[in-house]
């Protein structure tokens, strides 16, 4: 292979790496990038940084998340990770439909709105659960 | 036993609702402070939004109103408001504090879910349409009603006003008797300066009123914490129970099991931390706004004889209310509270 | 040559060094003398208006801007005198500083939340041996005070 080849496919492989990775760091975060660093977060055996995943301006809870034992190890206990959260729907960032499993966890459904902050960093606005992601409580997270 | 924590269960999570209302600022005048809950703090616009945890002070030239779907909030100078939430009987909704000064509240109409308001030393339950709330520097409150129904309780007594009545709450204490009050009869600048003179005159007094209310506010957060501990400990056997039913009885029961029994207690215990908060929350406001302002004032009127007896006495009550605090409350309080 | 251009660049580097050190502790004496000397005079308003919210009073956080000006007036209206006030010591603000206030909870959160990097605590002395901190900082060439606590 030429020098010229060499430099060329680093170029190409520089390139697809900044663009799979430099949105992120330029404070673009999709809706799949925040559901995988929920999920992340949740997996960690420090949990104190999950509140960062919602929106510190429209989540109510906001603080109250800072604190996981209130409401994220109710909802999630420690003693079921590996979590594994899967976007089913998100068309309507309102209703972004996400299903919960866990390691002997029985299956949660959740519909989250999400919403931007000003830099097009998708948080959880809101998160209503299910059994069946039929039937919602609505607010569980608000 | 089973039974009747499934049908319980049943019925809160079908209440459970977000019921915590927004509230739009449609005017605002002087200085007007809008801090929210994830601790930023900029200058309050027309436009701003005031969600469940966001609070809006006035400064000495001060005003601001809001609008509630339906609620319109006249906000004075010299006014702390904050928009909280606590949940009750499977519900969760707002509860519109008023830590220090003076609020004016209009419903366009009354839909029987109105909103509670508090202040550091009473509740009032609202059924309309038109009441202001005075919130002082002693921590004592004044209701006065113009038009409609307002029950405001306190230490385990209510008293129930109609139009033109009003009733003094002196903190820690139960309501006072009720007397008769005319649309803007009380000048709430007046009625405070002589709270505050009252309260740096008689530290001894003032510090025993504030020792009651805290101790009730870290009571309530005492219950509402061993009332989460235990419903999280019921939580993790059922969580337990769910994975033997799904060994031995197979997935269907399973899933029965968690949708009657595992999800409600989730939802139920979930909601009983956002009242330890709540609870946590009230208890700071007190210590904030009363207990620690008085400190404040009468540090500087001491500060040239901080060995005299009366300041010596008063630290040292100051200082136990302080370690309870601690002890009872800062637990549950997170950087962005502060 | 080079060898010369070398201790020469050292000897400026030094000189430079001792210059921050000293022009730092010229900021801290000043400022402590400018308290001082408003506490003596009795200036209320103007300690008031070098004052920023929050405001850290002993272990207390001042939310509310009129009680600033209410602190310093009453401190103004008991007579509060620093006779022969000097500075003891001066140190930049650390994670522990807060300790120095109060170790709480609450304060340690006000120092990390309302704080700058660049403020400083300032001991001050006065002729009766009494001490009294400072949190200060500078914001466009003039002092701010973000805190005190004393006399202790």
């Amino acid at each position: 292979m030429r020098t010229r080849h060499i430099v060329l496919l680093a170029a190409v492989i520089a390139g697809m790496a900044t663009l799979l990775t430099g949105c992120e760091l330029l404070g673009f975060v999709s809706i799949d990038q925040r559901i995988g660093h929920f999920q992340d977060a949740l997996n960690n055996t420090d949990r104190s940084s999950a509140y960062q995943n919602f929106h510190p301006d429209k989540c109510s809870d906001y603080n109250n998340l800072k604190n996981p034992i209130f409401v994220i190890n109710p909802t999630w206990p420690t003693g079921n990770v590996p979590y594994s959260l899967s976007v089913t729907s998100e068309s309507d960032s309102s209703a972004v439909l996400v299903t919960v499993t866990g390691n002997g966890y029985a299956t949660l459904y959740l519909r989250l709105n999400m919403q931007t902050t000003g830099l097009g960093d998708n948080r959880i606005v809101s998160m209503d659960t299910s059994t069946d992601g039929v039937a919602w409580t609505v607010g569980v997270i608000k | 036993m089973k039974r009747a924590i499934v049908l319980a269960a049943f019925l809160l999570v079908g209440a459970l609702v977000a019921s915590a209302l927004p509230a739009d600022i449609t005017y605002s005048e002087g200085d007007t402070t809008l801090k929210l809950k994830n601790g930023k703090q900029q200058e309050a616009q027309i436009g701003d939004v005031l969600n469940t945890g966001d609070a809006l002070r006035t400064g000495k030239d001060g005003q601001a109103e809001l609008d509630q779907k339906g609620v319109t909030i006249r906000i004075s100078h010299g006014t702390v408001f904050t928009l909280m939430e606590k949940s009750q009987a499977g519900q969760t909704s707002t509860v519109l504090s008023v830590a220090l000064g003076s609020i004016k509240f209009r419903y366009d109409k009354i839909t029987g879910s109105e909103p509670q308001v508090r202040t550091n030393g009473a509740v009032a339950g609202v059924r309309g349409t038109e009441f202001t709330v005075f919130s002082g520097a002693d921590g004592s409150s004044l209701f006065a009603v113009d038009s409609g129904q307002v029950t405001v309780e306190s230490e385990g007594k209510s008293v129930d006003l109609v139009a033109a009545e009003g009733v003094e709450v002196p903190l820690g204490k139960p309501p006072g008797d009720k007397f008769t009050v005319h649309r803007d009869q009380i000048d709430y600048s007046k009625w405070n300066e002589d709270k505050l003179s009252a309260m740096l005159s008689d530290p001894e007094e003032a510090m025993t009123n504030i020792e009651t209310a805290m101790a009730a506010y870290e009571k309530d957060t005492g219950d509402y914490l061993s009332q989460f501990n235990d419903y999280n400990a019921r939580l993790t056997q059922e969580r337990a129970n769910w994975a033997d039913i799904s060994k031995t009885k197979g997935a269907d029961e399973a899933k029965k099991y968690n949708t009657d029994v595992v999800y409600p207690l989730m939802v139920q215990t979930v909601a009983l931390g956002l009242n330890v908060r709540y609870s946590t929350l009230a208890a700071l406001s007190l210590r904030r706004f009363v207990a620690g302002r008085m400190y404040v004032f009468l540090k500087a009127q001491f500060i040239a004889g901080l060995d005299s007896a009366r300041w010596t006495s008063f630290l040292a009550r100051y200082q136990a209310l302080l370690d309870g605090f601690e002890a009872s409350i800062v637990p549950q309080l997170v950087e962005a509270d502060i | 040559m080079r060898r010369i251009v070398l201790v020469a660049a050292a000897c400026a580097a030094a000189v430079a060094l001792a210059s921050c050190a000293s022009l730092q502790h010229s900021w801290d004496q000043g400022a402590v003398r400018q308290v001082a000397d408003l506490l003596n005079a009795g200036q209320a308003q103007k300690l008031a208006s070098m004052s920023v919210t929050p405001f850290l009073v002993d272990g207390e956080i001042v939310l509310i801007r009129t009680d600033v000006s209410s602190f310093w007036d009453g401190v103004a209206k008991a007579g509060f005198r620093v006779e022969g006030a000097s500075l003891d010591q001066g140190t930049p603000v650390t994670a522990e500083s807060y300790r120095q206030f109060a170790n709480t909870m609450e304060v340690k959160a006000f120092f990390s939340r309302y704080v700058k990097e660049d403020a400083r605590i300032l001991s001050m002395t006065s002729n009766t041996g009494s001490h009294i901190l400072l949190l200060m900082r500078s914001e466009w060439f003039s002092r701010q005070i973000i805190g005190f606590k004393g006399p202790f």
